[in-house]
């Protein structure tokens, strides 16, 4: 499974980028949303984990455009929200699903296990 | 107090929400990576952990589980701070009865852990209401530390919301008599009737709130 995770969070990205890649996916990373759009056209992945808030251009911008352009890429919002609010925007503006931050990496791979199966 | 005077709480309300609310999701974001980097270690000891000596291992886990530990019980609070920040993005809006209740639970914990009494919250139905979050804020604290002043070392003070949809009902029973004796002071009875509410003693003391006219 190929998946980008944009998030403005360098550390954050890194981080999580090499314990995905630990556990045998595909992954790359973009630091803002510009950046995950390049990175969007230039490849296309399965899953994108898509921050709501970076300083260029808000994670629902990134999303409007991954639903329009790539309808097989599924989308997974990263929210540090409080209430739920954000993540049932982000459902309706074509995410899969949405994961409150810090992201506990067991449900973010059950995710990822329910989106190859 | 004057329309313009209250205007200005509301907005000076709203933004302190927008602050904290803002903080939260800092916080949020270092406790992010501050687990991932953690996991991380974890995941480097466990996929070398035969070529390590099994000390150091345990070692390595019970750190890491602990900084675990921990990031979950700060992403809770900065949760619940969040939530609780968002309540006064509007004077007037829809909320259960029951989140605003756990929400402070989450903040006026120590208070309770401090005087060593016991919180526990027992929520029988999520009557939603429209009214004054913020509002309600205060006078939960306010009513919350006069109940708790009553109780003592080995004391439960249990939080029990109840009620259907535009009249709710939350009782704070601390398993002895509780007085209001001294409540509502001033202030608080100004709030007690803009939040149309009614305050009595019923097996502790309940505090009845109802849905307001916008």
């Amino acid at each position: 499974m190929k998946i980008l995770i944009i998030d403005d969070e360098v550390e954050f990205a890194t981080t999580l980028c090499q314990r995905l890649k630990l556990r045998k996916f595909d992954v790359s990373e973009a630091h803002s949303g510009k950046e995950g759009l390049a990175a969007l056209s230039a490849s296309v992945p399965d899953v994108v984990l898509l921050d709501m808030k970076m300083p260029d251009m808000s994670g629902f911008d990134v999303l409007k455009v991954i639903s329009r352009d790539l309808p097989q890429t599924r989308t997974i919002m990263l929210t540090g929200h409080g209430s739920g609010e954000a993540g049932k925007e982000g459902l309706a503006l074509g995410a899969v699903d949405y994961l409150m931050k810090p992201v506990e990496i067991k449900e973010l791979l059950a995710k990822l296990k329910t989106l190859e199966n | 107090m004057a329309g313009d005077e209250r205007k200005l709480r509301e907005s000076q309300i709203a933004s302190y929400g927008q602050l904290m609310s803002g903080f939260s999701h800092d916080m949020k974001n270092h406790l992010s990576i501050i687990r991932e980097s953690a996991g991380l270690i974890a995941d480097f000891v466990e996929i070398n952990a035969a070529r390590m000596d099994p000390a150091l291992v345990e070692r390595f886990q019970k750190t890491t589980d602990l900084i675990e530990k921990r990031v979950v019980i700060s992403a809770g609070l900065f949760h619940h701070l969040s939530s609780f920040a968002h309540r006064s993005d509007t004077p007037i809006s829809s909320f259960a009865l029951s989140e605003v209740v756990a929400e402070m639970a989450a903040f006026v914990e120590r208070p309770a852990r401090l005087r060593e009494v016991k919180l526990e919250l027992k929520n029988n139905a999520d009557a939603v209401l429209l009214n004054s979050p913020s509002l309600l804020q205060f006078l939960f604290y306010r009513l919350y530390m006069h109940c708790l002043d009553q109780l003592g070392k080995g004391d439960i003070l249990t939080l029990e919301t109840s009620g259907v949809n535009g009249a709710a009902v939350l009782r704070m029973d601390g398993g002895k008599p509780l007085s209001l004796a001294g409540f509502p002071n001033e202030e608080e009875a100004t709030a007690l009737s803009l939040l149309g509410g009614k305050i009595s003693e019923e097996n502790g003391i309940v505090l009845r709130l109802g849905s307001v006219a916008v």
